[in-house]
């Protein structure tokens, strides 16, 4: 069997079936840890947290190991990052907006838009 | 020679990039993907956020056919990592066994979410319904349609591995279509919590 650190031929990443059962164990056992968390009924903050942060911890497990991006190559790693610049404008624009907006009726949100404009 | 040297002699890999044609234009359709999915979600938060009700996805979808389909999914993921295992090993029959417990759970995940929108459609309950059934119809069906096309891929290679199995491309379409799938089960691994849980 390979190691996770190194390249197949062909530039393929070199599989490690050993440390797949593993990942796949920790998938399953998050999955069943979101459901259960969410039987406690936490407050909407706390309860947002929690669901967010086991699904980060899930889908770096499957990027990292299924997909090999813990060995990937530079090129790859620098496409990501500049997914990840673009991503962040694309929810942090329409969020500051929501929040620069949220108590007002959406009639006046507009209206101070378009004010805003002239 | 360096195992860097290694991989710059074979002839599809790109010398100024270290990686395959394929896996580099797979990892940008990929970025295109995220782009795509992120509005859907940028999309659901705004709503979320700007209505005054929102019910809990406990009340209105089912969620233990829906942590069935998460875990039909993951399983998928890791089969088809075993397929591309398979393949790097040259084991073909083992190959064809992962490859097609991949798209047969690919299908029951299909015929599980199908039953579902079966009982939304019985009792009533449409796109038109509410904004949060129209998000979770929205969501849950273009994730549906990349079900599908990962379906239609491996399938294909379930298909090519009996006459291009000694192609020197095949392993790294197995490989990009592997990728592929692992981003569906990403996208899912995010809408399950947003729609079911919260």
């Amino acid at each position: 069997m390979t190691t996770q650190t190194s390249h197949a031929a062909g530039g393929h990443a070199a599989p490690n079936v050993k440390l797949y059962m593993i990942i796949f164990g920790a998938l399953a056992f998050l999955t069943l840890l979101t459901v259960l968390v969410s039987y406690i009924h936490l407050p909407p903050g706390p309860a947002v947290a929690a669901a967010l942060g086991i699904a980060v911890v899930k889908s770096s497990l499957v990027v990292l190991f299924f997909m090999h991006l813990i060995n990937e190559r530079p090129i790859i790693y620098g496409l990501l990052a500049l997914v990840a610049f673009f991503v962040l404008f694309l929810y942090l624009l329409p969020m500051t907006d929501t929040i620069a907006t949220s108590g007002r009726r959406p009639a006046q949100a507009v209206t101070t838009a378009v004010e805003a404009t002239r | 020679m360096s195992s860097e040297a290694a991989v710059m002699d074979v002839p599809h890999v790109g010398a100024s990039t270290g990686v395959t044609n394929a896996k580099l234009g797979i990892w940008l359709f990929l970025a295109s993907e995220v782009m795509l999915f992120s509005t859907l979600f940028t999309t659901y938060i705004v709503l979320r956020l700007g209505s005054s009700s929102w019910p809990r996805g406990w009340n209105v979808l089912n969620v233990p056919l829906g942590t069935v389909n998460t875990l039909v999914l993951i399983t998928s993921s890791v089969t088809v990592v075993m397929a591309y295992a398979k393949a790097i090993e040259r084991k073909r029959g083992q190959f064809r066994l992962f490859m097609s417990l991949t798209i047969a759970l690919g299908v029951l995940f299909l015929i599980l979410k199908g039953f579902e929108w079966g009982q939304h459609f019985h009792n009533g309950e449409f796109p038109s319904t509410s904004i949060f059934l129209a998000a979770y119809f929205t969501m849950t069906g273009l994730h549906a349609l990349h079900v599908i096309g990962g379906l239609i891929t491996n399938s294909i290679l379930l298909w090519l591995s009996e006459t291009q199995w000694d192609h020197p491309l095949f392993i790294g379409r197995v490989e990009a279509a592997g990728l592929y799938w692992h981003f569906v089960d990403i996208v899912w691994i995010f809408l399950f919590p947003a729609l079911y849980l919260l």
